[in-house]
């Protein structure tokens, strides 16, 4: 190549590197291909395009680029990453680490390389001690990046360390507020430690959802996750109005203790609601109302109000009206119950995103 | 021997002071004596970008220059005997000559007034140009324009019309002909910086280029700067780790603050499709505060697109009241991609049969069960934003039309 060449070359790459940066992938799988076109023999170019077919969701031709940046540059670790990545996508978790041994042959001093294996090894989910320690390895390199303090944290997750795994995504927090799997990370350890009326960490983990979604608009699997959390929320308070709502129609009598019993009773559930959603900002108070009386879960938020509002009229009325307002009461709570989706399977549905 | 060790003294001083006219002008004379006259021209060439009147530049251009230093001896016959040239010719000599060295000096097209650096456009739409899209247009009269027409009434409610203005929307949507359109309502000439220059300014010299087009802009004055795919420009510094943006972010607020020069008369506009990926600083008050929504062409600006796009073809009987009405929620490039798609069909049915035949509803309706709109990965991150993401209420507009098209 003349000189010329060689920086219109580079000028190429560069650019290309700056599409990948921006995540426009599909043009930057375009200038490379026609790059590669000219000019075959460059490895940085395969590997820029492997990073960039795994960015369009190709993993089987970002695999292939990889394969051929490491025929080009097998001394080099950029490759053996890219390849392990791309088998990794494919589900080949075997092949996944040991392209990121080689990599971690080819260059034990880069970091990237110690993560790269640790991940596969995690995804995996076998030889958690491994894992630990290229994490460890990763961490000791790079003590400033925030992905390798997360990846830390998720192998100490995976041996079970929980607040070793929390220290971990703090750290990683800590280095950049704004890095997006760190805060998905620790929403999840709250919404593990969520128990039913733990609404405490129930709001925790949709607030740390909600600010993976703002930290990265792109995660999709946190804004479900938000979603998901809220309507969590609303299933639990729904059970637990359904609650009350039928032992208050147990109350029998027509003292004035016996009138008070069911409302006192109400106050369960709306403490439950006022800590989960004192402990939420303005805007996902507001969003777990919208989330609450549109769609599908609309019907049975309202059959529930009306539940609430016909025991506290069957409580103060006389006679008969209050064995009709509170059997209705109760009827109408149990269709709230049946219209929603099952809470086990809405916890189950809530997604981890991975880095 | 004696002049060839003058000519590389001076060339050597012209590198050194390549902004000197003069000795520019000295070499390019001595390059002409000696018989140099490609390079003698190329160096007048340069003198004419720096100063465009130079008679004796011209004149060497022009290839007069012979003549004019033979003048004191030349005889009245000789001289009229070369027929004299009009202005024109001078000037169209030039112009061949020069193509590839100095902007032309006429265009037929749209104005070009600075083709050395950027193309700068005069201003020729008007937002009337633009076909429906009245909201778009009620919310950049309300932000922009009104407060730019009524200086007494912006000086009376404190408003100020310092910093720019970022139009965020969909892609395909028109914020560049829209840009375009409101250059013109403020008849300012129009630079845009395309995407790719924009890339260029993270593998460049990013600060000089970003101080080179609002120079030009400032020469050119009224003039709008138009910053198109923004968030490659101005990438959240939590994405920047291994990139060279942050000086260039630097650069365009220390432009737009017009710390240098005197920014009277140059409006920034910048357009994205993720105002969400934009740096803060950029979005800080007396830089792109000012924001508005471009959605997807509503029904009367579909029918303006649907039009424009089929005119010049052969058609028959097409509803675009039917069409407009099963395009909601689609681009205008989805709407072009739909028409090229039909005349597409009815080519290669007429290259069958043997007939050429006019487009007709059919080929549409098929066109459009074949395009879907390409706004839904967009409209996914945008919910996800207006979701959760709107804590100062800046994606109001967005969350409600999200609601309305029930994707939030």
């Amino acid at each position: 190549m003349s000189g010329d060449t060689t920086q219109e070359v580079q000028l190429q790459l560069e650019r290309a590197q700056a599409l990948v940066a921006l995540g426009r992938s599909e043009e930057a799988v375009s200038m490379l291909h026609q790059l590669i076109a000219s000019e075959p023999e460059i490895a940085p170019a395969w590997c820029l395009l492997a990073q960039a077919q795994g960015g369009v969701g190709d993993a089987q031709a970002a695999l292939a680029a990889a394969e051929r940046a490491t025929a080009l540059a097998p001394e080099n670790d950029w490759p053996h990453r890219l390849r392990s990545a791309a088998l990794q996508q494919l589900g080949d978790l075997d092949g996944a680490i040991a392209a990121a041994r080689e990599a971690v042959a080819a260059d034990p001093d880069n970091w990237r390389t110690h993560r790269r294996l640790a991940i596969c090894m995690i995804v995996a989910k076998r030889d958690a001690g491994d894992a630990l320690q290229a994490a460890e390895r990763a961490v000791a390199l790079a003590p400033n990046e925030p992905s390798a303090h997360h990846t830390l944290g998720a192998a100490h997750e995976m041996r079970g360390n929980h607040d070793e795994a929390d220290r971990c995504f703090r750290q990683a927090l800590a280095l950049d507020p704004q890095y997006s799997p760190a805060h998905d990370a620790l929403a999840h350890r709250q919404l593990a430690a969520s128990g039913f009326g733990r609404a405490g960490n129930l709001a925790a983990a949709a607030t740390g959802f909600r600010d993976a979604v703002r930290a990265d608009p792109r995660a999709d699997d946190s804004a479900t996750n938000v979603e998901r959390v809220l309507q969590v929320f609303i299933a639990r308070l729904s059970y637990l109005i359904f609650l009350i709502v039928w032992l208050g129609s147990r109350i029998r009598g027509d003292t004035l203790g016996a009138r008070i019993a069911p409302l006192l009773l109400l106050a369960v559930p709306a403490a439950f609601a006022v800590r989960f959603l004192s402990r939420l900002a303005p805007d996902l108070r507001k969003q777990t109302a919208y989330v609450a009386f549109h769609g599908k879960l609309a019907a049975s938020s309202i059959a529930q109000t009306v539940a609430v509002a016909l025991l506290i009229l069957g409580a103060v009325a006389p006679g008969e009206g209050r064995s009709i307002g509170l059997g209705l009461a109760v009827l109408s709570s149990l269709c709230a119950r049946l219209l929603l989706p099952r809470r086990r399977s809405l916890l189950s549905r809530i997604r981890r995103a991975r880095a | 021997m004696g002049s060839e060790h003058l000519l590389a003294s001076l060339r050597a001083a012209v590198d050194a002071a390549p902004d000197d006219v003069e000795l520019r002008l000295h070499l390019a004379e001595l390059l002409a004596e000696a018989g140099q006259r490609q390079e003698a021209v190329r160096e007048a060439a340069q003198v004419l970008v720096r100063d465009p009147q130079n008679e004796k530049a011209l004149r060497l251009v022009s290839g007069d220059h012979e003549k004019v230093e033979r003048s004191v001896e030349q005889d009245e016959v000789e001289l009229t005997a070369v027929p004299e040239r009009d202005d024109d010719d001078v000037l169209r000599s030039l112009d061949a000559q020069l193509s590839d060295i100095a902007p032309p000096m006429f265009a037929d097209g749209p104005v070009i007034v600075d083709k050395d650096a950027w193309d700068i456009e005069a201003p020729t739409l008007r937002l009337a140009d633009v076909g429906g899209m009245q909201e778009v247009k009620a919310r950049l009269e309300a932000a922009y324009l009104a407060p730019l027409r009524n200086p007494e009434l912006r000086e009376l409610y404190g408003m100020s019309l310092h910093g720019g203005l970022l139009l965020y929307g969909p892609p395909g949507c028109g914020k560049t002909f829209i840009a375009r359109a409101l250059a013109g309502e403020l008849d300012a000439h129009f630079l845009p910086v395309a995407g790719a220059d924009v890339l260029d300014m993270w593998v460049g010299q990013s600060e000089r280029n970003l101080h080179e087009i609002f120079e030009a802009a400032r020469r050119n004055r009224p003039c709008v700067v138009f910053l198109d795919e923004l968030d490659a420009l101005g990438l959240k510094r939590s994405q920047q780790r291994n990139t060279g943006a942050r000086g260039t972010i630097n650069q365009l607020l220390y432009e737009m603050d017009g710390v240098e020069g005197d920014n009277e008369g140059v409006f920034v506009f910048g357009a994205t499709n993720h105002p969400w990926d934009v740096d803060v600083a950029l979005q800080r008050p007396g830089r792109f505060d000012r924001t508005v929504l471009v959605l997807p062409p509503d029904a009367p600006a579909r029918d303006a697109i649907l039009r424009y796009h089929l005119r010049n073809r052969p058609i028959a009987n097409i509803d675009t009241g039917k069409l407009v009405e099963q395009t909601e929620g689609y681009s205008g490039a989805d709407l072009a991609h739909i028409c090229n798609t039909a005349a597409e069909r009815a080519l290669l049915d007429s290259a069958r049969s043997g007939t050429a035949r006019m487009i007709e509803m059919p080929d549409l309706e098929a066109a459009l069960s074949e395009v879907q709109s390409s706004i839904g990965p967009w409209l996914q991150t945008a919910k996800n934003v207006a979701q959760y993401g709107n804590e100062d209420g800046r994606y109001d507009e967005l969350l409600a039309y999200l609601r309305k098209r029930r994707v939030a």
